[in-house]
């Protein structure tokens, strides 16, 4: 459904992206995960037309996104990691006017615009100025933005950053009523825990490169052992000797960490060396970032 | 529809055009009155304060002289402040053009909308100034109805031509310089308060190579009903030929902002 080869970009000398291939198949939701300017939003950016690539090739839905934006455009819902609706227009207008961009006759627009306003439950605002919503709603208003031309594919640049809790449980269950309809989705965000409840499949980026590919699941099961230590002190070397029953530690910043099999495992040593915080934990994709490039995700 | 190398959709630009006049309508009254107002103010204080002093000039009334100018100024003031300051407001503070081409609108698509809006306002201020000359007694032939044509045409040009400064400007700051340095000479200079004639050879020369200028002459002939074609057709001309340079350039430096 997104096919790219040897997707590049330059920003001068930044290089943004270094020479990606991404082969999206038509259903799936699809994560990209990467600490600051790994360059995620610049590959949305490519898909949507908005960044110009050096060098590679790019397909939305089989039509050729650099040759032929326009045809692209059409079938792609964006949800940019800005919220940049438009301030002049009211809650429902910004999706009547937006479907005008796409052509869609105005009783379809207007139909449309009530049934996502209602899908994310934003009726009570539909006449409000842009200025009277919280980021919060904002951000739901660019979210069904993006579903007013009923699009194949739909791109989302951090769709839960700015979100409440709750507003994020919100935002998750409709994404996943989107994949039941049948759109693919990409979807890049910061929260392991949202890559892990939505993707079917992720990468993992750094540096504008994709480190590594696959199911939440399967890059999990790709760590050493299933279960993890962690530590975080002002004497990381300390707390490594004080852990040294457990394995060889690893250490990235103020954290210490060893993978662990399951079975009871004594972590006294460690509190007893005068560590406050450690705690046992299931693996997860913070865990595989690490591995992967010493650092950490978040930021 | 494809020409040279720009993408343009007929529809996409109407959309977009559309989008300008909902936010116009929620605010018409202002959108209106001001600029309504503005012209008769000079027409009071230049064509009637100042033209008591003056004798005729060119065997007309001095007010008679400047009706047809401030005709043709809403089609200079409208797009040279509407696509200043609203295309800037829209390209940096709202970035609605981000949101706008990740849509199928091309860059091209948005440039000729703001271009076409600017005219459009120009064209309900001329109207609006047009019937109030017009009752002073001061457009005395019907081909004043012609006038409306300079205003459209002139009007996208003059968009055009500010969209290239436009898209120079990082933020309001340089505003000042559009205001004193290009618009208002081009208000004043180009035939509009007194005949060029009255110039320097060499301020002459320039004020005919000035946009404006070919706007003001064709509007003076129609409100006269003193009609040279040739003259006419030599105006249009040039107003055709800016378009289609300032609108290049524009579009050129604004897909050069706007895709990276
Ligand atoms: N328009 C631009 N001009 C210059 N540099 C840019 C531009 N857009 C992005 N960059 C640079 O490209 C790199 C990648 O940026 P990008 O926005 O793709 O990162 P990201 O992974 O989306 O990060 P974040 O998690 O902060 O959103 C960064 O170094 C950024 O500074
Ligand atoms: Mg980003």
């Amino acid at each position: 459904m997104v096919t790219a080869c040897g997707l590049s970009k330059a920003f001068g000398d930044v290089h943004a992206v270094r020479g990606i291939d991404l082969d999206i198949r038509p259903g799936e939701v699809y994560g990209f995960l990467g600490p600051n300017g790994a360059g995620k939003s610049t590959i949305m950016k490519m898909i949507y037309a908005m960044v110009r690539p050096d060098a590679g090739t790019l397909d939305v839905a089989g039509i050729d996104v650099i040759a032929e934006p326009r045809r692209a455009k059409a079938r792609l819902g964006v949800v940019p990691q800005d919220n940049n609706l438009d301030p002049d227009l009211t809650v429902r207008q910004n999706l009547t006017v937006y479907a005008r961009y796409y052509g869609i006759p105005k009783k379809i627009a207007h139909r449309r615009a009530d049934e996502l306003l209602e899908f994310m439950q934003l009726t009570e605002k539909r006449d409000v100025v842009i200025y009277d919503l919280s980021g919060g709603m904002q951000r739901r208003l660019v979210l069904i933005r993006g579903l007013i031309n009923e699009p194949q594919v739909l791109i989302l640049d951090e769709p839960t950053t700015g979100l409440d809790p709750q507003a994020r449980q919100h935002v998750w269950q409709r994404i996943r009523s989107l994949k039941r309809r049948g759109l693919t989705i990409l979807i890049t965000t910061h929260y392991m825990d949202e890559a892990a409840h939505l993707c079917d499949r992720l990468s993992i980026m750094d540096r504008g490169r994709i480190l590594v590919t696959g199911t939440p699941r399967d890059l999990i099961d790709s760590l050493p052992a299933a279960e993890v230590v962690e530590a975080h002190t002002d004497n990381p070397e300390q707390a490594l000797r004080a852990g040294s029953h457990l394995g060889e530690g690893e250490q990235y910043g103020d954290g210490v960490y060893w993978f662990v099999a399951g079975g009871a495992i004594d972590l006294d040593p460690i509190v007893k060396a005068g560590v406050a915080q450690v705690a046992r934990r299931p693996a997860n994709l913070e865990d595989v970032f690490l591995q992967l490039t010493g650092r950490d995700l978040g930021e | 529809m494809r020409i040279a190398t720009f993408d343009f959709s007929a529809r996409c630009i109407w959309a977009v055009f559309l989008r300008h006049r909902d936010v116009f309508k929620s605010s018409i009254w202002s959108g209106i009155i001001p600029p309504f107002f503005e012209p008769l103010f000079y027409l009071f204080a230049m064509g009637y304060g100042i033209g008591a002093m003056v004798s005729d000039v060119q065997g007309m009334s001095y007010a008679q002289f400047i009706a047809p100018s401030l005709i043709a100024w809403a089609a200079l003031v409208a797009p040279g402040v509407e696509c200043l300051v609203g295309t800037l407001a829209r390209l940096v503070v709202q970035r609605s053009f981000e949101a706008i081409i990740a849509t199928p609108v091309s860059i091209e698509d948005v440039v000729a909308a703001e271009a076409l809006y600017g005219a459009a306002k120009g064209v309900v201020h001329a109207i609006a100034v047009g019937i109030v000359i017009a009752a002073f007694g001061l457009l005395p032939s019907w081909w004043s109805l012609m006038i409306i044509f300079v205003v459209i045409f002139g009007g996208i040009m003059i968009g055009a031509f500010t969209l290239v400064y436009t898209s120079f400007m990082p933020n309001f700051t340089p505003i000042d310089f559009w205001f004193s340095l290009v618009l208002t000479p081009l208000l004043m200079f180009s035939d509009t308060f007194f005949p060029i004639t009255n110039l320097p050879p060499w301020g002459q020369t320039i004020a005919e190579f000035t946009p404006f200028y070919h706007m003001v002459r064709p509007s003076r002939m129609f409100a006269m009903g003193t009609i040279d074609w040739s003259v006419i057709a030599v105006d249009f001309a040039w107003i055709a030929g800016y378009f289609v340079v300032f609108f290049s350039l524009a579009v050129y430096l604004f897909k050069r902002r706007l895709v990276k």
